[in-house]
């Protein structure tokens, strides 16, 4: 398995989302696609097939595990198998979110002196 | 675990089968999930939003397995990790699926005709097989139903009449042939005390009834012995829907009372959701059973139930049908009076059931049988173009070495996957077909209250689409691999002398030809459609609100509350804003509702007893016939006066008066119910109205007579309310003015009368809808059929057309050369087809309503239909063709 360097190229929308949704909570795969599309304001929408290839990216990547863990027994539907972060995708949600951050800083400080010129 | 829809389930089912487009690999670690998260999210949007957004939801699914299929294809690239083990066929299989679809991807226009041509006529296909497999080849939804048969009255005009049910009992007796017969009569009768009064369909039933059908409950019991003597009426069997919806499905409903017709009545059984009554359509489907209870003393005169029965082991029909004819001629002398005339006709359950429906469902095959045809040749006429272009592609790969097999095979890998891939595509069309429209179809057809698509339609579209590769594929993959290399080679690949050229001629002209005759079907059903829909009913059917109330007998026992109800409704009706006449009738035009009733006439002389003539009896309100903008005549219609101590009057209409009195001196001639000698009190003709097509708009009307409410007293009347406003938005006031009279009673079949026309028209329209569309698609794919082989033409004569231009040919002349070709395969193909339709034609004549299966406008029509669009379709390649560049064809040379 290629291990991919720490620094990473900007994440796709979708893989944000993803990660983002899990890094809130464990879930299952449609609960995944429902949290994305709720997070996104429905501007995100991740097909069924698509999620799953995303997932496998992901799960090859090293970002996200499957879960051993399952929730209460009564919301639980052993058919499903339930996702969530690894560390490592934590630092490199983190590290996503510090690079979005910089970027939204400088643009803000850009609009601001344009706004004062 | 929560019931699943079907339709959902078939939307799960199709997206389980396409994960098969998925890399294997990726299958194998998600599939499950794919499969199990689409299926939430299905059920989910269904539940939410109902059978669109499932569609949506469905189609988005799809569209993203290809799209990810493919993505994923893409990134991954081939494995080179792949078994070098594997077999050398499996490898050049594989191969040649690698090569086909890069040759799709290479000339996409060529793939997706084909794709879409296969597509359309394979889902139609689907979809109309499932219907035709549901009304006329699944058995029917009871235990052995092949022995059960439907028994119906005959009388002199009718072989499939109502019955006696006391002659039933005697039939039920005697035929050794019946295992059972059971005998049944259903009415609507308003259900209150479970919140909404509401009005249910009500089959009162002989207790054999379940048994003969062998139906089962979900809880509770059914009839016994017990039920066929007086004394335990009030116990009643439930449908399941109806223990579902109006009584919340609740487990402790057996031994619970509700009111009947203000009757309080014990619920005993609950049916299982599978049982469907027979021989009764979707909209008026029993929702309550009530025990038949047939006195013995009953009278013979009625006709009014109908019978189902099971044979017993070993008896045939013809058995049956002799054992019940000797019955009713033993009947017929025994009681003359009643009986003479009536006799008994059984047939198999299946056929009363789907027989009328038959012809159109067999035509809608038909049609679209020949649409696949279409849809075939035109794929081959593709097939067989490219494999003549490719020639020089084929010519060069026998060189390297390909052997004559390998290349069939390539060819024939090809056609494959188109047809499979149309086969996929046209299962999805015919899955959104049945999903978007069921409503159009349920009440349309019989028994069509269960289409889905199931693993013998799948199988029915495989074998299709495989057949349609094979055949098609085969005889283009012939030709290709039979050139001579060299020639080819030596010749630059040019085409010209293979001859495919004429099959394609030929498969022009039966494509044509095949469109023609649906065409011509179409026109006609069209024509006979524009007829029917202009025939005038006999009543002015604009702004007309119509409702049906029934009184309860034990509130109303006596005639005078009755009428008291009915005028002082008629009064608040007429006092409504924006209305100009209320009457009401017993027997509304249209609604399936009609009494043949005998009589005598005081001017003639009565004939013998027994054979006395009938008419068509109503009973109507002072304004009915202003409501319904019947005209008057002549004399005069009810009035105030007309009161039940006043002498009685009855009006009759045009047809009745012109049968009896074709002189015109029908008014002031006095009629009698029943016969001359019979207790009946005298009546007197004051009037003459209009004729009303009380049967459908394509039957003759029938003689009617109608006596005054005050002078009759029914307990159910239709109410007919005229009205300057949109009809339809008066629903709410009228049922406040009902309630305003008596709040515990219903009101229903609340039509507006365009509404009744269009009902009973509603059949036809159906089947020339679906016609007409056939008849358009088929005529768009022999257009797309002429502009390909054209276009094809003028890219293969290119060279030559540039000679000629070259030689001095005008553009004109060139573009008649090609406008002749294509004309002259259409003219031929039209004549084909209209010698084709003549026959056809012939088969539909019972379905053509005011046009002869001959008609001259259908058959001038529709070939100039088709030429014209075959003309546009031949002239825009033949204008290509004058754009050639003489110079360029003669560099060439």
């Amino acid at each position: 398995m290629a291990m991919r360097s720490e620094r990473h190229p900007p994440l796709k929308p979708a893989v944000l989302f993803l990660l983002v949704s899990l890094a809130a909570g464990e879930k299952h795969g449609y609960a995944l696609r429902k949290d994305v599309v709720s997070r996104s304001g429905g501007r995100v929408r991740l097909g069924p097939a698509t999620l799953y290839r995303t997932l496998a990216f992901l799960l090859e990547d090293g970002a996200i595990e499957e879960s051993g863990r399952r929730p209460v027994p009564e919301l639980d539907d052993e058919r499903r198998r339930y996702y969530r972060l690894t560390d490592r995708g934590r630092r490199m949600l983190r590290s996503e979110v510090a690079r979005l951050e910089q970027l939204a800083a400088s643009a803000r400080a850009i609009l601001v002196q344009r706004g004062k010129a | 675990m929560k019931a699943v829809p079907l339709t959902v389930r078939i939307a799960v089912a199709l997206f389980g089968l396409m994960t098969s487009v998925l890399p294997r690999r990726f299958r194998a670690s998600f599939g499950p999930d794919l499969r199990e998260g689409f299926a939430d999210e299905a059920l989910d949007e269904y539940r939410r939003r109902g059978r669109l957004a499932l569609l949506g939801v469905t189609l988005r699914g799809l569209a993203d397995l290809f799209s990810s299929s493919w993505q994923a294809r893409v990134e991954t690239g081939p494995r080179p990790q792949a078994s070098p083990r594997r077999s050398t066929l499996m490898t050049s299989i594989l191969q040649d699926l690698r090569y086909a679809f890069r040759t799709f991807r290479k000339q996409p226009g060529f793939a997706l005709v084909a794709l879409l041509t296969l597509s359309v006529g394979i889902g139609a296909n689907t979809a109309i097989f499932t219907v035709l497999d549901a009304a006329l080849l699944r058995p029917l939804p009871y235990p052995g139903s092949d022995r059960l048969v439907r028994v119906w009255g005959t009388n002199a005009n009718n072989r499939r009449a109502n019955l006696n049910p006391l002659d039933a009992t005697d039939w039920a007796r005697e035929v050794r042939a019946f295992e059972s017969l059971a005998v049944w009569t259903t009415r609507t009768q308003p259900l209150t005390g479970e919140g909404d009064p509401i009005v249910v369909p009500v089959a009162f039933v002989t207790p054999v009834f379940f048994e003969t059908l062998r139906a089962r409950t979900a809880i509770g019991r059914l009839f016994g012995d017990e039920h066929a003597r007086p004394g335990r009426e009030t116990e009643i069997v439930i449908s399941h829907g109806l223990w579902h919806d109006a009584l919340g499905r609740d487990p402790s409903v057996l031994g619970r009372t509700v009111r009947l017709a203000d009757v309080a009545c014990t619920i005993i059984g609950v049916l299982d959701p599978s049982f469907i009554s027979p021989g009764i359509s979707a909209s008026s489907e029993p929702q309550i059973w009530r025990p038949f209870v047939i006195e013995p003393d009953s009278s013979r005169g009625g006709h009014f139930a109908m019978a189902i029965a099971r044979l017993a082991g070993g008896a045939s029909i013809v058995d049956a049908q002799a054992q019940i004819d000797a019955v009713t001629a033993r009947l017929a002398r025994e009681y003359p009076s009643t009986n003479l005339d009536h006799g008994a006709f059984i047939e198999p359950l299946r056929e009363s059931i789907t027989g009328s429906a038959r012809t159109a469902i067999l035509m809608l095959m038909a049609a679209v049988g020949v649409v696949l045809l279409i849809a075939c040749v035109n794929v081959a006429n593709l097939l067989l173009a490219r494999a003549t272009v490719r020639q020089r592609e084929v010519a060069v790969r026998s060189a390297l070495g390909a052997t004559r097999g390998r290349v069939i095979r390539q060819m024939l890998t090809e056609s494959l996957v188109l047809a499979l891939l149309g086969g996929i595509a046209g299962v999805g069309l015919g899955v959104a077909a049945l999903i978007a429209l069921p409503a159009w179809l349920t009440g349309q057809i019989p028994l069509v209250m269960a289409t889905d698509i199931d693993a013998r339609v799948l199988a029915f579209t495989l074998l299709l689409s495989m057949t349609t590769a094979l055949v098609f594929g085969l005889l283009p993959a012939l030709q290709g691999s039979r050139w001579d290399v060299r020639t080819i080679l030596a010749a630059g690949g040019d085409a010209r002398s293979t001859g495919s050229g004429r099959a394609q001629q030929v498969f022009l002209i039966v494509e044509t030809a095949l469109a023609l005759v649906l065409l011509v079907t179409a026109t006609l059903l069209v024509r006979s459609l524009i007829r029917l829909q202009s025939v005038d009913p006999g009543f002015d059917a604009d702004r007309v609100l119509t409702f049906r109330v029934s009184l309860p007998r034990a509130r109303y026992p006596a005639t005078a509350q009755r009428i008291a109800f009915f005028t002082g409704l008629a009064d608040r009706l007429r006092a409504l804003p924006g209305v100009t006449a209320a009457g009401a009738v017993n027997m509304p035009p249209l609604t399936d509702r009609y009494s043949c009733d005998s009589f005598g006439l005081a001017d003639r002389p009565a004939p013998p007893a027994g054979e006395e003539p009938c008419t068509e009896a109503r009973v109507a309100t002072r304004g009915y016939f202003a409501a319904l903008g019947i005209p008057l005549l002549a004399g005069r219609a009810f009035t105030a006066g007309d009161t039940a101590d006043a002498p009685g009057v009855i009006v009759i209409n045009d047809a009745m008066a012109q049968k009896y009195w074709p002189d015109g001196n029908a008014l002031g001639q006095r009629f009698k119910w029943g016969c001359v000698s019979c207790g009946t009190p005298w009546l007197t003709v004051i009037g003459i109205v209009g004729n009303v097509k009380h049967f459908g708009l394509d039957a003759e009307a029938a003689g009617e007579v109608y006596t005054p409410l005050e002078q009759s007293g029914p307990l159910t009347l239709t109410m007919a309310v005229r009205t300057v406003r949109d009809p339809g938005s008066l629903a709410s006031e009228v049922r406040g003015a009902v309630g305003a009279l008596d709040p515990a009673l219903p009101i229903f079949e609340v039509f507006t009368t365009r509404q009744l026309v269009a009902q009973s028209t509603a059949v036809p329209a159906f089947r020339t809808e679906v016609l007409t569309t056939f008849a358009v698609v088929a005529l768009g794919l022999a257009v797309i059929g002429v502009y390909g082989v054209m276009a094809f033409f003028v890219a293969q004569r290119s060279h030559e057309i540039g000679v000629r231009l070259a030689l001095g040919a005008s553009p004109a002349d060139v573009r008649s050369l090609v406008v002749r070709r294509g004309m002259t395969a259409a003219a031929a193909g039209a004549l084909l087809g209209i010698a084709a339709s003549v026959p056809v034609t012939q088969l539909i004549g019972g379905l053509l309503f005011g046009v002869t299966p001959h008609d001259p406008v259908a058959y001038g029509v529709a070939p100039l239909l088709l030429l014209a669009t075959a003309l546009l379709a031949s002239y825009l390649p033949a204008s290509r063709a004058t754009r050639v560049d003489p110079l360029a064809a003669l560099r060439a040379e």
